[in-house]
């Protein structure tokens, strides 16, 4: 989409145009949300993350003054988010639910994970492995988990991190270094625990188990 | 290139962001460098690990949820908006109770007329009522003042007078009784007057202010 549509779109919204918004959100929900997932512990959760994003873009609309472009304004106040809400809730535990429906005073909205798995044992072991992943971006601090998840997951390039986090490039830089060797770590400690389970297996003949 | 120096690039060297002065100092670094070697080797095979993580797809009723909120957000709004007109509405409603009242009050006791010093500090919506009730009780009283005094003077010198006339007439005792039932009606008098003022006053002064600072928003 142009600039100058979204600008327009954006104009609409703040003389009230719901319709506007919705469009603007179309455009954005799809990175908005892959944002909030990596920073949340469960879709539920990474819905809730994007709904209050969303909910505080909207309210904050009447004093975006165009001085950024709107994406860069939008994902400063997806990250603040995302980063506040790691802070208040910590790492408390939670159940997940995914058929659990969203409740409106109109009635409940199913949220549903459209799923494209081509046959169970792929899905299978795709999701261990992405659940390995959500495990093990959840043991870094926000901060660093946020550079992660918007570098190496998102594909976000190092300016628009600095811009969106308000840190300068050298600190893109730093806080990257420092989350992938957290990264590093975890990962080699997760490889070597898996080795040792394979290898006391071999041992004691259990081989045809895996 | 240090270790130090390297350590630094490490991220760009994995993103491709070095350009090529400094990607050639940092690859003869880590071909002398066995250390700085392995620790690239890790993090890479960490990051494409990570890599691996799926797209994922927002649920299908998010944007849906987030207009419901909007829209309730502005019913609440749009309901405050008529918060000041209430207000100002009820203001003037207890104005008009707090001024009829007061009123209604003064002429069902006129035997509890206040005195001159009471008279002094009561407000001024009082002292004028006070004024028009004096002028009533003018013609009964003894012989009049001088013209030139003002009406509310002229008033308080006619209650006086009455007063006097009423200490004259009648005995010791009737005077006596007379001083009871006065002190009887005004404390008659003023207690509805006083539970009237104190339970209006302070709510008329509440939606005052509601009034004025929802205008204010």
């Amino acid at each position: 989409m142009q600039v100058s549509e979204e600008i327009a779109l954006v104009r609409s919204c703040q003389r009230g145009d719901l319709s506007a918004f919705d469009s603007l959100m179309q455009m954005y929900e799809k990175k908005v949300y892959s944002l909030c997932y990596r920073m949340a512990r469960d879709p539920d959760d990474a819905a809730d993350l994007a709904q209050e994003a969303f909910l505080k873009v909207y309210r904050a609309l009447p004093s975006f003054r165009e001085q950024s472009s709107f994406s860069t304004w939008l994902f400063r106040i997806v990250t603040n988010t995302c980063l506040d809400e790691r802070r208040k809730r910590g790492s408390r535990p939670h159940t997940v639910s995914l058929d659990k429906p969203y409740e409106t005073e109109d009635g409940e909205i199913a949220l549903t994970l459209p799923g494209d798995a081509p046959d169970p044992l792929t899905c299978t072991v795709q999701s261990e492995l992405q659940e390995e992943i959500r495990e093990l971006l959840a043991k870094l601090p926000a901060e660093q988990r946020i550079v992660l998840a918007m570098r190496d997951v998102e594909g976000y390039s190092y300016i628009e991190i600095a811009e969106s986090l308000k840190i300068t490039m050298g600190t893109v830089k730093s806080r990257l270094n420092r989350a992938r060797s957290r990264l590093r770590d975890l990962y080699l400690k997760k490889e070597e625990h898996f080795n040792q389970v394979l290898h006391l297996k071999e041992k004691r003949g259990w081989h045809h188990d895996l | 290139m240090t270790c130090e120096q390297a350590r630094v690039a490490f991220c760009e060297y994995l993103d491709n962001e070095l350009d090529a002065k400094e990607l050639g100092s940092f690859e003869s670094h880590i071909d002398s460098c066995p250390e700085c070697r392995r620790e690239v080797g890790e993090l890479r095979e960490a990051v494409d690990w990570l890599k691996q993580a799926e797209d994922v797809v927002p649920p299908t009723g998010l944007r849906q949820a987030v207009i419901e909120k909007i829209k309730k957000e502005n019913q609440i709004k749009t309901s405050h908006r008529f918060n000041p007109v209430i207000a100002q509405v009820a203001a003037a409603a207890v104005f008009i109770f707090l001024v009829a009242g007061n009123i209604t009050l003064s002429l069902s006791y006129p035997a509890a007329m206040p005195r001159s010093t009471d008279m002094m500090s009561a407000p001024a919506a009082q002292e004028q009522e006070v004024g028009t009730m004096g002028l009533e009780i003018q013609p009964e009283s003894g012989p009049a003042e001088p013209d030139a005094l003002p009406p509310l003077r002229q008033a308080e010198s006619a209650e006086d007078s009455g007063e006097e006339g009423m200490l004259v007439a009648g005995s010791d005792d009737d005077a006596q009784i007379s001083t009871e039932e006065r002190s009887i009606a005004r404390r008659r008098f003023n207690t509805p007057r006083i539970i009237l003022n104190a339970a209006l006053l302070p709510l008329f002064a509440v939606f005052s202010w509601l009034a004025v600072r929802k205008r204010k928003e």
